[in-house]
């Protein structure tokens, strides 16, 4: 590595004719802001400090050089994949306009799948409370359990109805007798 | 007070149509090369309005300070794409087979890229993420350091380093590569 750079040195003071070392440095500090002074974001006084150098040094002009081709490749590669005029569809300038003047709807269509599963629980809870309250369903004591298809054959469902009907007959909650007390009439006395 | 309000309301309306109109072209160029699609580049620059309309709070006037915003978003949420389809280990097998080529707008059958420009162009996808999004911005986009760096989140000094490195690098392929 040593003797890379004394050779670099040999060749840039046969290049220069100045201080081998100083102006070696100086051309890894210019080599390392040659894009930043190509792409004009050095100030005047760098610029021209910049200028100098690559006017006076080869290797740096060539660097220069080098980085300028591919700079030029680079913008001829972007003329052709440019799309110069390009403009949001007219599907995405709709939905724009939905965003900005109906923000709920656009938000609920935007979360469509959780708007749905939401909804969809809360039928189904409201649903399950209904159901509980009228008791639609309640089902049979154990032993009464017989397969529906075997009522039907055996003719016994409507007595099994009348059954059902007459126990949910009992096991409603017996009222209290309002037993009417007539007072005693207090002539008897 | 709700006149008030109705005119500021048709204000903002107008001023986000002018930046709609204002910005919609550069940003969609600069969405579609990081995520290589139109489509999905158009999708990125609809939701980059939307949320600009929804947070911005400022008046809407076409500016520095919402060309910033615009494209901060835009790179973010193009980053994000291509790093998820990244993550799914899909990206390039996706633009090997699938998806066909990224393909810009007709110029006339005299026109034709040329095998240097063709050669950068794949000297840049030999750059990493990062770097090809700061050569992307300047050179393509021609913004500044420090318009690069608020886009980014990085600082210039930062930026011109990594644009140093990766225009090395570029050269490099395409001196190996005999182009230049």
């Amino acid at each position: 590595m040593k003797k890379r750079c004394d050779n670099d040195i040999k060749e840039h003071e046969s290049r220069t004719g100045g201080d081998a070392a100083e102006a070696l440095l100086k051309c890894e500090d210019i080599q390392g802001v040659l894009f930043a002074y190509m792409s004009r974001e050095l100030g005047d006084t760098q610029s021209a400090v910049v200028r100098e150098h690559i006017r006076k040094c080869d290797g740096c002009r060539a660097e220069a050089a080098e980085i300028e081709a591919t700079l030029a490749l680079l913008h001829q590669d972007g003329e052709g994949k440019g799309v110069p005029h390009a403009r949001l569809s007219d599907e995405r300038r709709k939905r724009i306009l939905r965003a900005v003047f109906h923000p709920v709807i656009d938000w609920v269509d935007v979360h469509h799948r959780a708007v749905s599963i939401v909804l969809a629980i809360i039928v189904l809870v409201v649903a399950l409370f209904v159901m509980h309250d009228v008791e639609l369903f309640r089902p049979a004591p154990l032993e009464e359990r017989i397969p529906i298809w075997r009522m039907f054959k055996s003719g016994a469902l409507p007595e099994l109805v009348e059954r059902e009907r007459n126990r949910t007959a009992e096991e409603a909650p017996l009222q209290p007798k309002v037993e009417s007390k007539v007072p005693e009439a207090v002539g008897n006395e | 007070m709700a006149t008030h309000r109705k005119q500021r309301k048709a204000e903002r309306i107008a001023g986000f149509e002018l930046i709609v109109s204002h910005y919609e072209s550069p940003l969609i160029r600069y969405a579609s090369r990081i995520v290589c699609s139109e489509n999905i580049a158009q999708d990125i620059v609809q939701d980059a309005f939307i949320k600009l309309f929804r947070k911005w709070e400022d008046d809407l006037v076409p500016g520095p300070k919402i060309s910033s915003w615009l494209y901060r978003v835009t790179h973010n949420r193009a980053v994000d794409y291509v790093r998820k389809q990244s993550r799914r280990h899909a990206l390039h097998e996706r633009h090997a087979s699938e998806q066909p080529e990224f393909i810009g707008p007709d110029r006339g059958a005299g026109f034709r890229i040329g095998e240097g420009a063709a050669a950068a162009a794949a000297a840049l996808k030999t750059l990493n993420e990062r770097e090809q999004q700061l050569v992307i911005l300047k050179v393509y986009e021609e913004k500044s350091y420090n318009e690069i760096g608020e886009i980014t989140g990085l600082t210039s000094s930062n930026v011109g380093y990594i644009l140093h490195h990766a225009m090395k690098k570029m050269a490099t392929v395409l001196r190996e590569a005999k182009v230049q």
